[in-house]
């Protein structure tokens, strides 16, 4: 599923810049560039935030399956994978697939900005080299040196007018990848019952730690100081990541939640110019809620 | 239908409510536990068809275990009962994942 979405969503988002440079349009309004800086910065976070958490979750579990090992002393070491259900190729595929994202945000913010040329031919380059990491050998050759080519042209094609046809035209098409984005990292950070991401697995082995270590800190004197110490310090490790397991589900859920939200008005506000001021105060105030707690849950 | 998944996090959900409920832990009890995190791992990690017999089998034991250890909160006096029931789902999630690997 995922390699299918990360090809999906490469292709996407590259393919789009062709059109852009070769078509010339009216400029945005100042609500819609409002509402494509706003969208641009919330999906760089949201992809930030993945990009860190699946490296941090891999090697949280990694840690805890260590401290499994040390203190019980029925696991032998080759009857664990520290590393199982969140191997170092999946947790890759995640990463490259949340930096596509967070540089498509960036782009989009710099597309609705006053960015120089260079900023935007540097975005573009960094996007085109995202999206050969995510696809490796899916992203073919040819394609890749037509984009490069393409992506070259910027400098001397690129204006004002042309950046706010981009911007449009690059909403409009990356909605379906973007919307699929989403539900990939809702999949990842859900902690339903038959869920079974990233998240469900950093939680398990959190219990799964702490089922051990409770076996030899309510032992009683059957264990030594030192042997005891180790234990209390692994049910401490396991009920801090619990704890942290349950918030950042909690808060990646509603920031994600809001995300699609945001990508769906931002397609709407790219089709229809009658919004109120209203409208975009109430779309700030939602922006602004977002940033606040992608900041809270990327610390 | 409910899930494997679904009914194997009730069961797990269950027990720690027993583990947590004594005043001295079984070591049985903890056991079938770090069993049933363990295949909860391996079946995060495996890719498993939802519509064979093994499925469906683990899944009905799973049911029956989720059941069982949820009568035994209120009466400790049907926990062996129960942990026969969840001994049993381990089995069949066993034989479930051997057959993917």
């Amino acid at each position: 599923m995922i390699r299918t979405i990360i090809k999906r969503l490469g292709l996407h988002l590259v393919l789009p810049l062709l059109p852009v440079l070769l078509l010339s349009a009216c400029g945005l309004t100042s609500h819609q560039i409002i509402k494509t800086q706003s969208f641009g910065s919330a999906t760089a976070s949201m992809g930030k935030l993945g990009e860190e958490e699946f490296i941090n979750i891999r090697r949280d579990i990694i840690a805890m399956n260590k401290e499994l090992v040390a203190i019980d002393n029925s696991k032998l070491a080759n009857s664990l994978n520290f590393d199982k259900a969140v191997p170092a190729e999946d947790t890759s595929k995640r990463v490259a697939a949340s930096k596509a994202l967070k540089l498509y945000g960036e782009l989009l913010s710099q597309l609705a900005s006053e960015d120089r040329t260079e900023d935007l031919q540097k975005s573009a380059n960094a996007l085109l080299d995202a999206t050969s990491t995510a696809l490796k050998d899916n992203f073919p050759d040819d394609k890749k040196s037509a984009l490069t080519s393409v992506v070259a042209g910027f400098g001397s094609l690129w204006i004002a007018r042309k950046k706010a046809d981009a911007a449009k035209r690059i909403v409009l098409a990356y909605q379906q990848p973007v919307k699929e984005l989403v539900e990939l990292l809702q999949h990842d950070f859900s902690l339903e019952d038959d869920a079974e991401g990233y998240i469900k697995a950093y939680d398990v082995t959190a219990k799964r730690l702490k089922n051990a270590s409770m076996r030899l800190v309510n032992a009683g004197d059957k264990y030594s100081v030192l042997e005891r110490d180790r234990a209390v310090q692994a049910l401490v490790l396991s009920e801090t990541n619990i704890t942290r397991v349950a918030e950042l589900s909690n808060k990646a859920k509603n920031a994600l939640k809001g995300l699609q939200k945001a990508n769906v008005e931002l397609v709407s506000v790219m089709n229809n110019q009658k919004y109120t001021t209203d409208d975009i105060k109430e779309y700030a105030r939602q922006v602004q809620e977002l940033v606040n707690s992608y900041q809270v849950l990327s610390k | 239908m409910s899930t494997l998944g679904a009914e194997l996090q009730k069961t797990i959900r269950n027990l720690e409510k027993l583990r947590d409920s004594q005043h001295s832990l079984s070591d049985e009890l903890l056991s079938l536990l770090d069993k049933l995190y363990e295949q909860q791992i391996e079946l995060i990690d495996a890719a498993i068809k939802k519509d064979t017999p093994k499925y469906i089998a683990a899944t009905h034991a799973l049911s029956e275990a989720a059941a069982r250890t949820h009568a035994a909160i209120n009466d400790l006096a049907t926990l062996d009962k129960a942990i026969k029931k969840v001994a049993d789902a381990i089995g069949k999630i066993t034989r479930l994942l051997a057959a993917v690997a």
